[in-house]
């Protein structure tokens, strides 16, 4: 192990972030990388920093089970605006502002599948990535959707108030048995379910079900290999809405919410719900804004059918075959445990290796290990043209090689990830090489990945460098 | 080849006429059920069947009666030409009673009825003693509720997992303030909790509600531990494979987060009244949800109490409780265990055949007080009689020294006997060595007019005729 040398910049910066860690460094020449120059504008007090971890800057309470798979050798967590130097941002449904993402930020992950609480366009256009947690929920959604089922199948709900009714009049024990006829109904045996959205709640949702011995149709137009192994075998694929759902007691929507044009506001609509069975429940614990309620108003007063839904409706929430929960869909132990995990490991992932999985605004990036001998540097661009060889140029001039490199792009951004072999090198100056592909016009930011946490980052704002 | 026999009724004066309807007073004839070219006589008569005969409907159907709205699926299950359903028959007319909750009242059932079949499990609404004491059977329809029970418990986990009717109210009480959207993200945190997948649910009880109940819970993820001291090998097969069974209800529940009673309630000494008390209640973890939709008085209503409030347990059931209904860690349903169409007329197709059964074939099963009887097929040509009598001794020997002395074979016997009870079914050949007539009507009063039996039956082809009985010493047919 061979002990960084560090050259400080003699500004009127504070110092830079790197300090020698000797037990995280690889074999290697000897590298220098001085770091200077720019002007941090939003840079924390220096003495709450911490050499050599990553801090994780947290909003909401998150799982102390989702954040014990961070190792505190490496990592300190830190709430809010405590976290004066974080290096990625892990929230829930804290509505995130620009001025709380810390310019050392490099990543945020949301614990949850969502991510309408972040800023996310304005975050693609600094570079940097925003992770969710897919799947994550999917079990407790499951479980609420069944609960859903069983309860728009009998009026438990307005049997239970009845309940508490007559036991405020005394009146329970001799009512019970006459009352009760108010509140039965029909059993999920041998019903038909249609599953609209065959992701992971909507598989998850079919599986369980048909366990419970319901006939299962479902529809999903982008249904994957990956998931369609997940269903179960039986089930019936309709090749639109209105063909899944017109000969099923019960509808559960599985699908995002999409804003615009195509997407998915309103898309249980008056055609849809027009096909239903007049007796039909529809299971909506996705997004309030996929059913328009106007239509959904309609068909409840005409017949008797039943509405149950984890989201709130201004116009159905008094309405007597309406069952509204609180948005309770994710909210077990479990599930907030299971995205925090997530969560977690999808930043540590990024971080320590580069690797990209999860992301709403970065494509899916992943270059095998790094090899002996080697650095790997990662590059944030826009996706223009010409950028890919402006950045191997510079490697090129600086007589070093690339033993492997990954290219994605997505949307307005481009993410790589280089392998530069550092053996028969003498002393390497990253420093400067670093600095160059930073300030290339287009490039949004770079890191070195570089056995000391929390160094090498270095962003090209405005033409301005920051590191 | 059928014997048409034209019989007149006689008219045997008695003091209590005024207690019997009429059935005809025309001539009964034999229909073409019994084969063979011996004649068969059995006249009927009858101590004073005093109403018109015009007032009686079809002669040759089983008139059945139902009291509360019975299922039209499962009444379909009774062919129309044999028999005829109706909510209110004269007095005397009706040969079986089928009812749901209805309270029956021993003036209710007429001494013409055969049976009574409740479309439902529990027959607390029927006296059931007093219909033994009389030799009337009561059947029940074990296994009719069963899935209706199953999904409620179902929906109970859920209900016991996350504070979902706290919340649904919540969020009713922020629509009537209007900020339904604004506070339903922060307020929800109040009402999560967990989920059912990996927990251990205990199921006490592992009959028909029970196993379905271990099925469902596994294939959700549950893991299953049970426990029933009776469990049979039938039950047992009905069982998910990985279920862990347990020696006792304080084990079973030990490490269960989630508890399901389903066993029955039983009244009395060594019975199950508050069969959940101190005890096994001490046992529970501290947040075990207890789900009870069996029977309210298993429960003992101030352990459980101390329970909720020393801990985050649950208590969901769906019978009333005067000391827990308002506590904030109790959700009550009103009894709609079995309150689904598919389970009302599943417990009524069952009902109705559990009587045809009785009716035509004199097949006992599904009785909550006499023991379960099935004799063969009866061969072509036989007669088949049923006798109900006390169960005491020698009234085998008795029977059979009727047949006996009159000279008919019997070619098939069952003998079958429960409580004070006891069943006989006879089939008996009608052809004699000298060739004559039977005389059924003299042998059954005879058989039935002995100390000890409380009735009897002749399953001859017309639905609706054969009936006699001793009561106290007189004679009804």
């Amino acid at each position: 192990m061979i002990p960084t040398t560090l050259s400080i910049a003699t500004r009127t910066l504070r110092p830079s972030i790197l300090r020698p860690s000797l037990g995280s460094l690889r074999h290697m020449a000897d590298i220098s990388v001085e770091h200077g120059r720019g002007t941090w504008k939003t840079y924390g007090d220096i003495t709450s920093y911490q050499p050599g971890k990553f801090q994780i800057k947290t909003y909401n309470k998150i799982s102390p089970i989702g954040l014990s798979e961070f190792p505190s050798s490496q990592y300190e967590i830190k709430e809010g605006e405590a976290a004066t130097n974080a290096h990625a941002v892990l929230l829930r449904s804290h509505k995130l502002k620009e001025e709380e993402v810390n310019l050392t930020v490099r990543a945020i992950a949301r614990c949850g599948a969502g991510t309408n609480n972040v800023p996310v366009e304005r975050m693609t256009e600094l570079g940097i990535p925003v992770f969710n947690t897919p799947g994550a929920n999917a079990n407790a959604v499951k479980e609420l959707v069944l609960a859903g089922m069983l309860l728009g199948s009998r009026r438990i709900v307005d049997g239970v108030n009845h309940m508490k009714k007559l036991g405020e009049e005394g009146l329970q024990k001799e009512r019970v048995e006459k009352d009760k006829a108010m509140f039965g109904g029909r059993e999920l045996k041998n019903k038909t379910l249609a599953v609209i959205g065959l992701g992971h709640i909507g598989a998850a949702t079919a599986r369980d079900a048909e366990h419970l011995g319901c006939k299962i149709i479902g529809y999903d137009p982008s249904l994957s290999i990956e998931n369609a192994l997940k269903l179960p075998r039986s089930i019936e694929l309709a090749d639109s809405i209105v063909n899944a759902v017109k000969n099923a007691d019960y509808i559960s929507i599985n699908i995002p919410y999409i804003k615009g044009e195509g997407g998915t506001h309103g898309i249980i609509g008056k055609d849809v719900i027009g096909s239903f069975k007049e007796d039909a429940v529809l299971l909506n614990f996705a997004r309030g804004e996929l059913v328009d309620s106007e239509a959904m108003k309609q068909f409840l007063d005409s017949g008797d059918g039943r509405y149950i839904s984890d989201f709130p409706d201004d116009l159905l929430w008094n309405h007597p075959n309406t069952v509204l929960l609180p948005h309770l869909g994710a909210s077990t132990a479990e599930a907030e445990d299971a995205a925090a995990s997530m969560a977690a490991s999808t930043i540590r992932s990024f971080l320590e290796t580069g690797t990209i999985r999860n992301s709403v605004n970065f494509p899916s990036t992943s270059l095998p290990n790094c090899p002996d001998h080697s650095i790997r540097f990662t590059v944030v661009t826009r996706n223009v043209p010409g950028m890919l060889a402006h950045i191997s140029e510079v490697f090129g001039h600086a007589q070093l090689n690339i033993l492997q490199q990954i290219n994605q792009s997505k949307g307005n951004v481009a993410y790589n990830v280089v392998d530069v072999d550092t053996s028969g090198h003498g002393v390497v100056d990253f420093k400067d090489v670093q600095e160059k592909i930073t300030m290339l016009d287009g490039v949004l930011s770079s890191r070195v990945i570089y056995g000391v946490p929390g160094t090498g980052y270095a962003k090209n704002l405005e033409g301005d460098y920051f590191v | 080849m059928a014997t048409m026999l034209a019989r007149t009724v006689v008219r045997v004066s008695q003091t209590n006429k005024g207690r019997f309807a009429s059935v005809a007073a025309r001539a009964f004839t034999s229909t073409a059920a019994v084969s063979g070219n011996v004649p068969v006589d059995f006249e009927h008569f009858s101590s004073g069947w005093d109403v018109d005969s015009s007032a009686v409907g079809d002669i040759g159907k089983y008139h059945i009666e139902t009291f509360n709205k019975i299922s039209p699926q499962g009444l379909a299950r009774f062919p129309s030409e044999k028999y005829e359903i109706k909510e209110d028959w004269e007095q005397n007319n009706a040969h079986a009673i089928l009812l749901r909750s209805h309270k029956l009242q021993e003036s209710e059932v007429d001494v013409s009825i055969r049976a009574i079949a409740r479309c439902g499990a529990g027959t607390n609404n029927v006296p059931v003693a007093r219909m033994t004491e009389l030799g009337i059977p009561v059947f029940n329809t074990p296994g009719a509720n069963a899935n209706a029970v199953k999904e409620l418990v179902i929906c109970g986990l859920f209900l016991g997992s996350r504070r979902l009717i706290q919340g649904i109210n919540h969020m009713k009480s922020l629509g009537e303030q209007g900020l339904a959207k604004e506070r339903v993200e922060k307020d929800k945190a109040m009402f999560g909790g967990r989920e059912i997948v990996g927990k251990t649910l205990a199921i006490i009880g592992m009959g028909h509600i029970g196993a379905a109940t271990a099925r469902e819970a596994s294939a959700l993820g549950m893991n299953c531990v049970g426990y029933d001291p009776a469990l049979s090998i039938e039950s047992a097969l009905k069982l998910p494979r990985d279920i862990q069974i347990m020696d006792s209800i304080s084990s079973a529940v030990s490490n269960a987060d989630y508890i399901s009673l389903n066993i029955p309630y039983i009244k009395g000494e060594g019975g199950t009244h508050g069969i959940i008390g101190k005890d096994v209640i001490s046992h529970m973890k501290n947040d075990a949800v207890v789900l009870n939709f069996a029977r309210g008085e298993l429960v003992d209503s101030e352990a459980m109490k101390d329970f909720l409030d020393n801990g985050s347990g649950r208590y969901i059931s769906d019978f009333p409780d005067e000391l827990l209904w308002n506590h904030e860690n109790v959700v009550l349903l009103p009894h709609l265990g079995a309150s689904t169409e598919e389970a009302e007329e599943t417990a009524a197709a069952m009902a109705a055949d559990t009587i045809q059964a009785y009716l035509e074939h004199g097949t006992i099963k599904n009785s909550v007080n006499f023991p379960a009887a099935a004799l063969p097929d009866r061969e072509k040509g036989s007669i088949r009689l049923t006798v109900v009598n006390k169960n005491i001794p020698g009234m085998l020997a008795t029977i059979s020294e009727v047949f006996a002395t009159h000279g008919i074979n019997i070619q098939q016997q069952i003998n079958v006997s429960r409580g004070d009870v006891a069943y006989n079914v006879i089939d008996v050949d009608p052809n004699i060595v000298e060739g004559g007539s039977v005389d059924l009507k003299d042998l059954q009063k005879e058989l039935t007019m002995h100390d000890g039996v409380l009735s009897s039956r002749i399953l001859f082809g017309r639905p609706g005729v054969g009936y006699a009985r001793n009561i106290n010493g007189q004679y009804f047919v």
